[in-house]
């Protein structure tokens, strides 16, 4: 990741000053290439993600905490990130009501994924009570 | 997969300008309408694509 950090410094600054180039006659351009300087630093940045994530898995189960609840954690952290870049991607181009719909649609995939824990957290409530 | 998809998207679009603006200039305006289209699918196809791989490869790496 280090190595990689002057790498998507650069990405972004040539695809800032190219989308800026092309922002006054073809606008629709102008988006298409930062969403792909976009797609190209995720590309960069996602083994660095996957080796912190086994990372904190690795630690979480030398602590004795059970991996299903990191790994929930984890994947609502995934769908935050994927959700959140597409929604912003909409709001440059000026579609922010699709913007706030796919972060609904986020939140929502988030809730199913999280009903498991909130399962057993409320099964642990239930039994504390009785 | 590196900064040379970003340099042949602006490309792309900077010829789709010339062309059209050309083609603006000798009056034929459908065929302006059409190269313009043509180039925003061409670079379409070609973004949809790599945002296709990053989430599919998002997908295995975190076994969504």
């Amino acid at each position: 990741m280090i190595e990689e950090i002057t790498g998507v410094c650069l990405i972004a600054i040539i695809a800032a000053i190219l989308s800026m180039m092309l922002k006054k006659d073809r606008p629709e351009f102008s988006s298409l290439i930062s969403i792909m300087a976009g797609v190209i630093i995720l590309f960069l940045v996602l083994p660095a993600a996957r080796s912190a994530a086994e990372m904190i898995m690795t630690i979480s189960e030398i602590a004795g905490i059970n991996t299903d609840y990191i790994e929930v954690i984890i994947k609502s952290c995934v769908i935050a990130m994927i959700t959140s870049v597409s929604a912003s991607t909409c709001r440059d181009s000026g579609n922010s009501s699709l913007a706030m719909k796919l972060e609904i649609a986020g939140r929502v995939a988030i809730i199913i994924l999280a009903v498991p824990v909130i399962n057993t957290l409320f099964n642990v409530i239930l039994s504390v009570i009785k | 997969m590196g900064v040379d998809l970003i340099f042949k998207i602006a490309a792309i679009g900077i010829t789709v300008t010339v062309l059209q603006q050309v083609l603006e200039r000798s009056g034929r305006q459908d065929q302006a309408m059409l190269t313009t289209l043509a180039g925003l699918i061409v670079v379409l196809l070609m973004v949809l694509g790599e945002v296709r791989n990053l989430f599919d490869t998002i997908k295995t790496l975190f076994d969504l």
